[in-house]
């Protein structure tokens, strides 16, 4: 089986320097972020900048939009975590995660997300463990809790499970791990990639975890809880076809197929359940950022974005779909 | 390792090095009085002399004014032993310091003190006896006027020191302090940097002369040394290599007078951080030659590869009371960069991870607002901190495979690394040359 992608258009003007992130918010626009430290909100049919912060000093490793589409959490190189407001254009609040304070060991932060219900956000860093800290505007940044793997490896990017109840982070050395946050403890660990894991996806519903790896794989993943407390059973299916690292991950709002952003200047959309690829786009340059649009149009393969190392933000759409 | 003539300061150095420089015809520079030339000599003997004279005084300033301090704390003490009887608590209270200022010169504006006596685990006294015992080598140096080096100073007392690091940053902190040169001190470093290149020939003051080899480096005498270099042959580049290993390799290719490349090269190494000397030749050859001859860095796509590049072009922390005499703005980073090596075609596996101290040099990099980064080093220090993924120079070896099906067959393989600096060469010659046009236009 094969799909058609099509290439709908290119953002209007290009940043300076690669996209390192990107999402498709259930506002019907696109958050990017960049390596020349600019933060943006896109027009999704016209592909011009609609909002965008002053370029900050260095690049902006990690991004994270709330549900509604209106809250951007975003994170720089040295670890200044910022959120922003959509809905007016303000900075809710930034810390600092980079200064030492007594008492608390800290770690500069390098992936970071929103919790679904906006009240707190999810660090990950330097000592590979999650650090629960508040998202709200007046102790912004408030650390809150530490959730530990046992292990110092560098943590490559931290999620929470779309329905708030566990945080998933996975590390430079590749082992990925689950938090369950009513209970703070760590749940499963997985350990199907041997190199680093730099990005996963959840599947909407909270039960699939999808991991791309530099050992050029993707790796499906079941996650599911049973009321027992018994685990899903883990590593089921691994996606193969990139000929380098696998960069950027996501899962369609239907949890049927998924997309993957590689080094090897593709993109390629995955059929989950016959676990192969269906289409493969090729890019100028590496491909940072992929997303799918939230809602697909009925009747459509639905539509996504992209990020490259040359600054432009390309949108697709499935063919047969207006 | 005494020679008869020593020179005090590479300040009255390089100002003989220009003269010289200028009045070749290699260069093609025209209207050069000779006269200067003699004056930049005439000058130096008495300003050499006072310079001496003035460095002895001061080191004996210091060692006076530990004498005089501990002077006064004797008696102080002998007068409180007297006034026991009457008034012990207030004899107690008082304080009979011994401290010594030193200059910080990571921060010029501070500086660190060594007192005596002080609640510390070791003995407080050793800081002090160690910095006065360098001041008596020092001395005794400029009083004999013959060079020790920071070598023997560590070996006449290794008990003392313990380790040549103490020395060396003593040495620099003294200079610092007294506000002077190190090699106003009569103190030098044991040469470390080599050059390699035909072209170069170096004079020394002893009347010895250094001649360049194009297949064998020579070690780069100690600036202090050089009374003159010069260029018998045209020169048309100069590649400075931060690893040992990688200059041998160009060396034992003949690689400075490459037949693909116009006009001879010049290879220089620091193995490393650069040792002053290398600096001062390297700071020399970028005020002197003309703006035609690019001074490229080949250095590791790591963030100390990035920082050597960096202490060529702009100087070091450490070094910060001595910069201005030995940053050779004209450096220019060449690479390697991940793009060069992903553009060979080298896979991203065969890079490295970074380690912990790699990504907080990076960072620290990126964010002192001291280090002044191109738009191309910082990328690549971004870039590096991103893909968490760093390279040696060496590398470039292991394109060979992935790249030597594309060459004509029959042909001898080419190493991947010779390639690649041909290539870089020409690139930055033709870059070079096209920017002189443009300023004649």
């Amino acid at each position: 089986m094969s799909l058609q992608f099509v290439h709908a258009h290119d953002c209007s003007e290009k940043q300076k320097d690669a996209v390192w992130g990107a999402q498709w918010t259930s506002k019907d626009q696109v958050v990017s972020i960049s390596a020349d430290g600019s933060v943006k909100l896109w027009d999704c049919t016209s592909g011009q900048t609609v909002q965008e912060r002053p370029a900050h000093p260095r690049g902006i490793t990690s991004l994270s939009v709330s549900p509604s589409g209106e809250h951007v959490l975003y994170n720089s190189l040295e670890g200044l975590t910022s959120l922003w407001d959509l809905s007016n254009g303000e900075v809710v609040g930034t810390h600092e995660s980079f200064v030492r304070t007594a008492g608390e060991q800290t770690e500069p932060a390098w992936s970071v997300s929103l919790h679904p219900n906006g009240e707190t956000y999810a660090s990950t860093g330097g000592l590979g463990c999650v650090t629960i800290r508040s998202a709200q505007k007046d102790n912004f940044g408030q650390h809150l809790t530490k959730l530990e793997s046992g292990r110092v490896k560098f943590g490559m990017c931290v999620s929470y499970s779309p329905d708030g109840s566990r945080v998933a982070f996975s590390s430079e050395s590749g082992q990925i791990y689950i938090f369950d946050l009513t209970s703070n403890a760590l749940t499963a660990t997985y350990t199907s990639h041997a190199v680093t894991v730099r990005s996963f996806a959840w599947s909407a519903d909270s039960q699939l975890l999808l991991s791309g790896s530099d050992d050029k794989r993707l790796m499906l993943h079941d996650v599911r809880v049973s009321p027992s407390g018994k685990p899903g059973s883990g590593a089921v299916a691994s996606l193969v076809g990139h000929s380098s690292w696998v960069l950027s991950t996501s899962i369609s709002p239907d949890g049927k197929l998924a997309l993957s952003g590689s080094a090897d200047k593709t993109v390629k959309v995955w059929d989950l359940s016959a676990r192969a690829a269906v289409s493969t786009i090729s890019h100028p340059n590496e491909v940072w950022a992929v997303s799918w649009r939230p809602q697909a149009a009925p009747g459509s393969n639905g539509s996504f974005v992209t990020g490259a190392d040359d600054g432009v933000l390309r949108w697709w759409r499935g063919a047969g779909a207006a | 390792m005494l020679t008869e003539e020593s020179e005090t300061g590479y300040c009255q150095e390089i100002q003989p090095m220009l003269n010289v420089a200028e009045s070749m015809d290699v260069f093609g520079n025209e209207n050069v009085e000779d006269g200067d030339d003699e004056d930049g000599f005439a000058e130096e003997g008495p300003d050499r002399e006072s310079k001496r004279l003035e460095s002895i005084e001061l080191l004996e300033n210091l060692a006076l004014s530990f004498l005089s301090q501990l002077n006064n704390a004797l008696s102080e003490r002998d007068r409180d032993e007297h006034d026991d009887d009457q008034d012990a608590t207030n004899a107690k209270g008082r304080k009979r310091h011994i401290s010594l200022e030193l200059a910080d010169r990571t921060y010029r504006s501070q500086c660190r003190t060594l007192q005596f006596p002080k609640r510390s685990k070791g003995p407080s006294i050793k800081p002090i006896a160690q910095l006065l015992r360098v001041v008596d080598l020092s001395h005794e140096a400029l009083v004999n006027d013959a060079p020790v080096t920071k070598r023997d100073i560590y070996y006449r007392d290794v008990a003392l020191f313990k380790s040549q690091a103490i020395v060396n940053s003593l040495v620099d902190d003294l200079a610092a302090t007294i506000d002077v040169t190190r090699a106003d001190l009569n103190i030098r470093a044991s040469a470390k940097g080599l050059f390699c290149g035909s072209c170069l020939r170096l004079s020394l003051h002893n009347g010895d002369e250094i001649w360049g080899q194009d297949f064998e480096p020579s070690l780069i005498p100690v600036g202090e040394e050089i009374a003159n270099f010069k260029f018998v042959e045209n020169v048309s580049w100069v590649l400075i290599v931060e690893k040992d290993a990688v200059f041998q390799t160009l060396c034992g290719s003949g690689f400075a007078r490459n037949e693909s490349l116009p006009g001879r090269g010049l290879l220089i190494t620091g193995k490393g951080y650069p040792d002053v000397a290398t600096r001062q030749l390297v700071k020399a050859l970028s005020d002197n030659l003309p703006s035609t001859i690019p001074i490229m860095a080949l250095v590791d796509a790591d963030p100390y590869g990035i920082d050597i590049a960096l202490t060529y072009k702009y100087g070091s922390k450490s070094m910060k009371h001595q910069n201005e005499g030995l940053a050779a703005r004209r450096v220019q980073w060449m690479g390697v960069s991940a793009a060069d090596i992903f553009e060979m075609g080298i896979d991203r596996d065969a890079m490295l991870p970074i380690t912990v101290h790699d990504h907080k040099k990076a960072l620290s990099m990126l964010c002192s607002p001291d280090i002044p980064l191109t738009g191309s080093l910082r990328h690549e220090l971004t870039q590096m901190l991103h893909t968490r993924r760093k390279a040696e120079i060496e590398v470039i070896a292991s394109a060979r495979q992935s790249n030597s099906g594309g060459q004509a067959s029959g042909s001898k393989p080419v190493n991947p690394l010779l390639r690649y600096l041909e290539q870089k060469i020409s690139k930055w010659l033709a870059l070079f040359s096209s920017l002189e046009h443009r300023m004649v236009e």
